[in-house]
């Protein structure tokens, strides 16, 4: 560990964290509830908003990852072992590459089914890929498989935290506080 | 080339675009047939009929292509096909053309202009060409869709066929 590490995390990745956090939950409650939906205008607008956070998310991730990369974030506590802190260091990579690939399966899925984005009816993404029923598919699965797992790591996310917090009592969310 | 005779699509596509929530959404359909006659020096004897099989449409979800078949949309199971039948073909520049008729879709019949454009090369003639529709015209997306905040009214159609004796 190097004694320049920083105590706490920078404003601007306290803040990027806590936008994503809400923007992740919000998209994938809104996911779960408008896949179950019948098809519908009501449908087609809610499809709509969640692809428009999906591309703000995948903008803020690529943003909070040059932050990141020219910002060191605090070191993980001296107390937490090796092995531990090296699974710590791949859980966060992993959340890093499903917050890329979710919103990244989102576009390619709408491009596959030949409906294109444009990002708060301003932007107009490129479709990625041909309308192909079965790519389409493919991506549908892809994008909902990446979700659960974002899920799984999240809770773990969620759980080490609070472990920090009341199980060691190392005051280490305090490096999160907006 | 046949200065008489009918013929009829080699190869071809008939695609579609329209709009929701501002955003395009592209379709197909797959099977389509024609009886057609074209002979740049007899326009008044030159004629196209094209029908479109609206069963084989592909919008790569079978959530959408179920809903466009049913009765708020193309209600395929009482019209299963639409058609096209030219009235009057004039030439309005060098290999390009007008074409007049009158289109039918979901039991609904509108005259219907298409442009036209000759194309020849080694394999033979092809004709292409792109044209706009207006959806609530022929009633299709009808109820809860026949507002157009979500579903724009204006379809985008291009055609590209190969001719064949």
């Amino acid at each position: 560990m190097s004694s320049h590490s920083p105590a706490k995390f920078t404003p601007v990745a306290i803040g990027l964290h806590w936008i994503m956090a809400a923007g992740l939950a919000l998209a994938f409650g809104v996911g779960q509830y408008m896949s179950g939906l019948e098809l519908s205008p009501w449908k087609l607008k809610i499809y709509t908003w969640h692809k428009w956070l999906g591309v703000t998310l995948f903008l803020l991730v690529w943003m909070r990852m040059a932050w990141r990369s020219t910002h060191r974030p605090p070191a993980l506590p001296a107390t937490m072992n090796r092995r531990l802190q090296k699974l710590t260091e791949i859980a966060h990579r992993a959340l890093y590459v499903l917050m890329v690939l979710i919103p990244l399966t989102g576009w390619l899925h709408s491009s596959a089914a030949g409906v294109s984005v444009v990002y708060f009816n301003l932007l107009p993404l490129p479709n990625l890929v041909p309308k192909d029923k079965a790519l389409s598919h493919l991506f549908e699965t892809l994008h909902q498989a990446l979700n659960w797992t974002l899920l799984v790591l999240v809770l773990g996310h969620v759980a080490a935290a609070f472990k920090h917090q009341f199980v060691d009592r190392d005051q280490l969310m305090a490096r999160m506080r907006p | 080339m046949s200065q008489s005779g009918a013929e009829t699509i080699g190869s071809g596509q008939i695609t579609f675009t329209g709009t929701q929530m501002g955003a395009s959404v592209q379709g197909n359909f797959r099977k389509f047939s024609a009886d057609l006659h074209f002979d740049p020096q007899d326009l008044p004897h030159s004629y196209a009929h094209i029908t479109i099989d609206l069963g084989s449409i592909d919008l790569a979800s079978e959530e959408s292509e179920d809903e466009i078949k049913g009765k708020h949309w193309l209600n395929i199971p009482s019209f299963p096909q639409a058609h096209f039948d030219s009235s009057d073909i004039r030439i309005v520049g060098p290999n390009q053309y007008l074409v007049w008729g009158l289109f039918q879709l979901k039991g609904v019949s509108k005259p219907l202009r298409i442009p036209l454009k000759m194309s020849y090369d080694r394999n033979g003639r092809s004709a292409q060409g792109r044209f706009t529709l207006k959806r609530n015209d022929f009633g299709v997306g009808d109820g809860t869709w026949s507002a157009t905040d979500t579903v724009a009214d204006e379809v985008t159609v291009d055609y590209h066929f190969t001719l064949v004796p």
